[in-house]
């Protein structure tokens, strides 16, 4: 393989994986270990469980190739494969979740902090342990659309690419979730 | 020591070896979109066409006339109104939302943006069809070839030739000036002496022989009928539906026209 061509772009190593399965898998390794968070954060199964689910994301990825939508970025493609892929495997096999598979950074209370004020009136150790609960008691669709935008970084339009809805009703999921986020940190800022 | 990120990429570069794995061609896909393309494509269009029979039933039925025989409007709304070309249309314009939402932008859209662009369009078309007559067209192939179906103008004499109700239907052979009657003849060929009962009140349009008219009134004998009230309809010849012996278009005889007015109103019923 060509040391360059781990320099080149996802959508590049699209087009070159068709004719050469090595180059998927740079791809992969670019991809795995976020896929994996993602996995967990939105079904809270176990990392073994993450672990073949993001194998078949990869797998029904590689058998898609071809239909890669060059409009997109390969991102948002792979996070809408995995999104797919873990819906249908925790409607499928009842997968339970494991509990504290919120992993609450730095950035990402940063984030929830600013945009909540009831967060940002907490300590620190508190508002990761608050924010980490109220996000495990939120519904499985919420709970995503949040882990999309506070988690994985991702913006509106990438988000609707991800979801595969209009980019308008991701706002409006997006302002429904954060409401139920703030009532559920009232609750807990009261207790 | 590897890493779980090295794990799962081993593991799926495995399988791909070992189950001969290849990215499925694109010709598949580029099949599939156009599939989708196609089916809503259909949609819209048979959307249209359901509009447009749906605009061919509205406009083209008595409403005026049934509320009159039947009294209410709601029940003239009931008997009349062409649920099934309507749920029809409402069945394609769903058709062709879910193919349009299952292309490859079609997710972009809001369902009321998808769904009011297939409606407009469906209108558009749909009165196009209509205004252009090819919705009698259809209306009448569909009478032809499909076993029950009564296009619109059969509707129209099945709601007119009912003697026992007191409504009759024909042309009229023969009239003299200076009568109030003349001979008519119904679709299965027999002659009817009609009376007009009150002439002067008006309500009478200007009669000729070989006009097509509609009577509402009573039989007052075998063969004799009392009008109260007569509506001129369109002409069979100038609709299209009778060849020049004066029998039905697509049947061998006037009585077997008859059967089948009567049978469609029993299913009616």
């Amino acid at each position: 393989m060509d040391p360059k061509k781990t320099e080149a772009t996802d959508e590049e190593l699209v087009s070159l994986s068709v004719e050469k399965k090595e180059y998927f898998a740079i791809l992969m390794e670019r991809y795995a270990s976020r896929l994996f968070r993602y996995v967990i954060r939105i079904s809270g199964v176990t990392k073994e469980e993450a672990e073949d689910l993001v194998q078949e994301v990869f797998i029904k990825a590689y058998l898609n190739l071809n239909d890669f939508d060059t409009s997109l970025r390969f991102s948002s493609w792979i996070y809408r494969i995995a999104h797919h892929q873990t819906i249908s495997a925790y409607r499928k096999r009842q997968v339970r979740p494991e509990g504290n598979r919120i992993d609450v950074e730095e950035n990402v209370l940063h984030q929830i902090a600013s945009d909540e004020d009831i967060a940002r009136n907490l300590d620190r150790e508190i508002q990761a342990q608050v924010i980490r609960e109220a996000i495990e008691r939120l519904d499985e669709p919420t709970r995503e659309i949040l882990v999309l935008r506070y988690f994985e970084e991702k913006d509106y339009a990438e988000i609707a690419d991800i979801l595969q809805e209009p980019a308008g009703t991701v706002a409006t999921h997006l302002y429904r979730a954060k409401k139920k986020l703030r009532i559920l940190l009232e609750e807990k800022s009261k207790s | 020591m590897t890493t779980p990120q090295e794990k799962t990429v081993s593991k799926v570069m495995e399988e791909i070896e070992k189950k001969q794995l290849h990215p499925i061609p694109r010709w598949k896909f580029v099949l599939k979109y156009f599939a989708l393309w196609f089916l809503g494509g259909i949609s819209v269009v048979s959307g249209a066409i359901a509009f447009s029979l749906t605009l061919l039933f509205i406009f083209n039925d008595d409403w005026v006339e049934y509320r009159l025989l039947h009294g209410s409007l709601l029940n003239a709304v009931f008997k009349m109104f062409p649920f099934v070309w309507a749920i029809t249309f409402i069945l394609f314009l769903l058709a062709a939302h879910f193919a349009i939402r299952h292309t490859k932008n079609g997710y972009r859209f809001r369902l009321w943006s998808i769904v009011g662009f297939n409606v407009a369009l469906s209108l558009i078309l749909g009165s196009v069809l209509y205004f252009t007559g090819i919705s009698h067209w259809v209306d009448r192939g569909l009478g032809k070839s499909i076993p029950g179906y009564f296009p619109v103008e059969t509707m129209r004499e099945m709601m007119w030739f009912h003697p026992e109700e007191g409504r009759i239907a024909g042309e009229i052979l023969e009239m003299e000036d200076g009568t109030n009657s003349f001979i008519l003849q119904d679709p299965s060929g027999k002659e009817w002496l009609v009376i007009e009962s009150s002439p002067e009140n008006g309500v009478f349009p200007d009669l000729h022989a070989d006009m097509t008219v509609g009577a509402v009134g009573e039989e007052i004998s075998e063969g004799e009928f009392q009008a109260q009230r007569i509506k001129i309809l369109p002409s069979p010849e100038k609709r299209g539906l009778r060849d020049g012996s004066g029998q039905g278009a697509g049947h061998t005889d006037g009585q077997g026209r008859v059967k089948e007015i009567q049978r469609g109103v029993r299913n009616n019923k």
